[in-house]
């Protein structure tokens, strides 16, 4: 190789390395949005379980609460056949509804699918694939050069350097197109995958509320049974354990106003300033959805606390 | 959300604050000590939370019902993004594929050049 080759050789090396440095395939944004869209989706199937249970569970509650005493049982509009008409129709609309949701959920799928889809478009090993295609195909060209030449083959058809070259730039090249195909989809499919994050949003919200209230029933059934009766009556039950019950009635009954005041102020944010549309846009802020998640996750949590002090005497 | 603001979502409004009015209600009577009750004030607020759980079913139904027409309107287009991007996927992957199908064949017209030899 002559001195004026191993210079061109040298200038073309350092453009490409240039190039990878200065044009690399930054993807870190549309990773984080595709993989914050599928944990949104899943999260919002699951939390679907919790709110039919809780729609379920919070209309019993009331049931339970007014429990009508055996002497107004059989008479008036507490006969037994009435009553049982009563619990039918009860029944029907919640089983409806539990319906209703399940479809919904996997409904859900579809949506799902596409985040999966975009992740592995944005994790597709696209440069290192065609860098290695490259580098076979120059091997096999060599090698068919001296399949060819036999005894009498000479130097690689394609030498090292040119080979490294040549991998390089597939290299430079596939990342360029790579990272425009991510863009191109995402701005193709802004429109559409916006809506189905935004219909979510309105399902995530019905369990939400219903999850949420289900709490409320509870904490205000728990602090009439557990702490306003007994208080009252200043009898046996006004003891250690009240003091406990009372402390959880409190703590329960302040973080479900300060949720409410938050889950307005969110609601506010989410819905009206078209959040997964800036998302979308390339102005994302996954806190927010994420926000509502752990909130939602913590309302079960609280949720399950005062159900377990329920149960104890 | 202006993509989505069809007049589903102004009905969806309605129902949520609907059903935020209703259980507040329920919340309220079961702040009742209902024990304390005379007979005829009992049988009224257990008509009137018994109503209330039935039109809070009925509304979440509505809401139900409300966002999955929406969503069964626009799954086609949900299901068509997600074929266009395994559509991008796989002209990703053709690339790398069609390269070493190149190779391959030479590494094979190589090998019976070698062999007629």
């Amino acid at each position: 190789m002559t001195f004026n080759i191993k210079i061109k050789m040298a200038i073309a090396f350092a453009t490409l390395s240039c190039l990878s440095g200065c044009l690399s395939f930054d993807v870190n944004q549309e990773n984080d949005m595709a993989k914050a869209g599928a944990v949104y989706t899943q999260n919002t199937a699951a939390l679907i379980d919790e709110a039919i249970k809780s729609a379920n569970h919070s209309d019993s509650e009331a049931m339970l609460y007014i429990k009508i005493p055996e002497t107004m049982l059989g008479t008036g509009e507490f006969t037994d056949e009435a009553m049982k008409d009563r619990l039918d129709k009860s029944d029907a609309g919640l089983i409806a509804n539990a319906e209703k949701a399940y479809q919904l959920k996997a409904s859900l799928d579809s949506v799902n699918a596409y985040f999966v889809g975009l992740q592995d478009l944005v994790n597709d090993p696209t440069a290192d694939r065609n860098a290695m295609a490259v580098e076979n195909l120059a091997v096999q060209v060599n090698g068919m050069n001296r399949a060819l030449e036999g005894k009498n083959a000479g130097a690689p058809a394609i030498s090292q350097e040119k080979q490294d070259a040549m991998v390089q730039l597939t290299r430079v090249l596939s990342d360029q197109i790579h990272a425009r195909k991510v863009k191109k989809a995402i701005k193709r499919d802004a429109q559409v995958i916006a809506t189905a994050l935004y219909l979510q949003g309105e399902l995530l919200d019905w369990a939400e509320r219903n999850i949420l209230m289900d709490l409320s029933s509870m904490t205000n059934r728990f602090f009439v049974t557990r702490v306003e009766v007994p208080y009252t009556k200043q009898g046996d039950s006004l003891n250690q354990k009240w003091v406990d019950d009372r402390m959880l009635y409190l703590k329960t009954k302040a973080f479900i106003q300060d949720y409410q005041a938050r889950k307005a102020s969110r609601d506010q944010s989410m819905y009206e300033l078209d959040l997964w549309s800036s998302a979308l846009s390339g102005q994302y802020d996954q806190s927010m959805i994420s926000q509502q998640i752990v909130d939602i996750r913590r309302v079960i949590s609280v949720k399950e606390d005062l159900e377990k002090a329920m149960q104890e005497n | 959300m202006a993509t989505a603001m069809a007049p589903n979502a102004e009905q969806r409004k309605l129902i949520k604050a609907s059903l935020d009015n209703l259980f507040r209600m329920r919340d309220e009577l079961m702040l009742l000590d209902m024990r304390a009750a005379k007979p005829e004030k009992f049988m009224q607020y257990n008509k009137d939370l018994y109503e209330i759980g039935i039109a809070i079913t009925k509304l979440n139904g509505d809401l139900l019902n409300s966002i999955s027409s929406e969503i069964a309107a626009k799954l086609p287009e949900f299901e068509a993004a997600t074929k266009k991007v395994a559509a991008d996927l796989y002209s990703l992957r053709r690339t790398s594929e069609v390269l070493n199908a190149v190779s391959n064949s030479m590494a094979t017209i190589s090998s019976m050049i070698t062999l007629f030899k």
